[in-house]
């Protein structure tokens, strides 16, 4: 469908976009690269009257790599696709930046959004839970920062009040020691959301992280499988391993979810564990 | 609202609907017809243009966001890159109905001037943005790995 009717303001400063933030309320949306919002208006899923466009605000195009990296609200997932930093985190990041969607659609798209948006099914709010993000939101009353992990409260839930700008996602520096990452996305079509999503990391301190996504309602983490990838050591753990431990997890934390749906995240955490333990970021 | 738009080469005021897509503006103001609305919601691929040197959709992207922007489309390729793709799709039967050709050189063009994918496999994920529903996508793919491992020399592309 066509899109309805509505205002488009596009304000060249951080200032005039929170001012227009808070003129407009709750009749603004804030528009970035807009390669879900726009669907969903057409859609006729929103209908605001106003968009406040912010990527021609210049501070919010920073892509920001040391000591911690920072992604403006303006980078777009073909930013970090093509961001030229070496090390295992950066690795990660461009392997995870080019599996979102199409070429023209990542062109366009943008991290910071993709965790406003909250899609279960979305990459970033994957990989950036894993990786214990926190995102700076702004208003004219102030900016505050909030783990990424409490700014999600649900599916297609963020914690942004209506007269405040995400403006930032940063990594916490730790993030930068990753030694091994491994990660597995299932579509059933190249381009689309995922059907099951795994990613398993190895920090600097030996420790290892699982997360699941595209798992309602938001990223899922397995403790348990990770504590015993940690005690492994030594040779490959055998697939079938893996994803037995992750399906007892999933089938704890999630009791409801469909059997089939949960095997399949369990491949995916074993599919991942078998890349990070290959090395590929070595 | 208005809006300038530097439309396959040439600099063009516009005034525009405040929600107005930019593939509209193409189509019904700028009159560039070769961008073909297919779903309309970032899926297809056959409104594909390039946006300041980066390949968008043209059907989820707003005029008024691109204010000032240099856009081209299949109309302004037509420089002997774009020329050797257009031989290439013939001779390789890569279109029937023609409905999606314009998408698929357009993103078959961005993949041939950045020079980065050259093999068979990269080159058909990179395209998996654009849907055919004639062909099969044998012969689109088979013209567009043949014109990328052709030599020419690089460009830089920015974005």
């Amino acid at each position: 469908m066509k899109l309805p009717p509505f205002a488009l303001h596009v304000p060249r400063t951080l200032d005039e976009a929170l001012a227009l933030r808070a003129a407009l309320g709750s009749d603004a949306k804030v528009l970035a690269g807009g390669q879900s919002l726009l669907p969903m208006m057409r859609y006729r899923m929103l209908r605001p009257y106003a968009l406040i466009d912010i990527t021609r605000v210049a501070s919010l195009a920073n892509l920001d790599t040391a000591p911690a990296v920072r992604m403006g609200a303006a980078v777009t997932h073909a930013d970090v696709e093509r961001c030229t930093q070496a090390g295992a985190l950066f690795d990660l990041l461009r392997a995870h930046a080019a599996e979102i969607a199409f070429l023209p659609v990542r062109g366009r798209g943008t991290v910071v959004g993709s965790l406003v948006h909250a899609d279960p099914a979305g990459d970033w709010p994957l990989l950036l839970t894993a990786l214990d993000a926190s995102v700076e939101l702004a208003s004219l009353r102030g900016r505050r920062v909030v783990a990424l992990r409490d700014f999600i409260r649900g599916a297609m839930d963020s914690d942004v009040q209506v007269d405040e700008i995400a403006l930032a996602a940063t990594l916490p520096e730790r993030a930068s020691g990753l030694v091994r990452w491994g990660r597995c996305k299932l579509m059933h079509r190249a381009g689309e959301f995922a059907s099951a999503s795994a990613l398993a990391l190895q920090g600097a301190d030996g420790q290892w992280a699982c997360w699941l996504g595209a798992i309602d309602p938001g990223p899922l983490a397995l403790p348990a499988t990770a504590a015993r990838l940690a005690a492994a050591g030594g040779p490959t753990p055998a697939r079938r391993d893996v994803a037995a431990s992750a399906l007892d997890e999933i089938l704890a934390a999630r009791p409801h979810i469909d059997p089939l749906a949960a095997s399949r995240h369990a491949q995916a955490m074993a599919r991942a564990v078998e890349q990070a333990w290959q090395g590929v970021a070595a | 609202m208005k809006i300038t738009l530097t439309v396959n080469g040439r600099e063009t005021g516009l005034d525009v609907e405040p929600s107005a897509i930019l593939a509209d503006v193409l189509r019904e103001q700028c009159r560039q017809t070769s961008v073909h609305l297919g779903c309309e919601h970032g899926v297809c691929g056959a409104c594909n243009v390039i946006v300041d040197d980066q390949v968008v959709r043209a059907c989820l992207t707003l005029a008024g966001s691109v204010d000032g922007c240099s856009v081209t489309t299949l109309e302004g390729l037509c420089d002997a890159t774009a020329d050797r793709l257009r031989r290439a799709f013939g001779e390789h039967h890569a279109l029937q109905c023609g409905f999606c050709t314009p998408g698929m050189v357009v993103s078959g063009y961005d993949i041939v001037r950045r020079g980065q994918l050259r093999d068979e496999p990269a080159i058909r994920q990179c395209l998996s943005g654009n849907i055919c529903r004639c062909t099969g996508y044998h012969g689109i793919v088979a013209a567009v790995v043949e014109v990328a491992n052709e030599e020419r020399p690089i460009t830089e592309v920015q974005a």
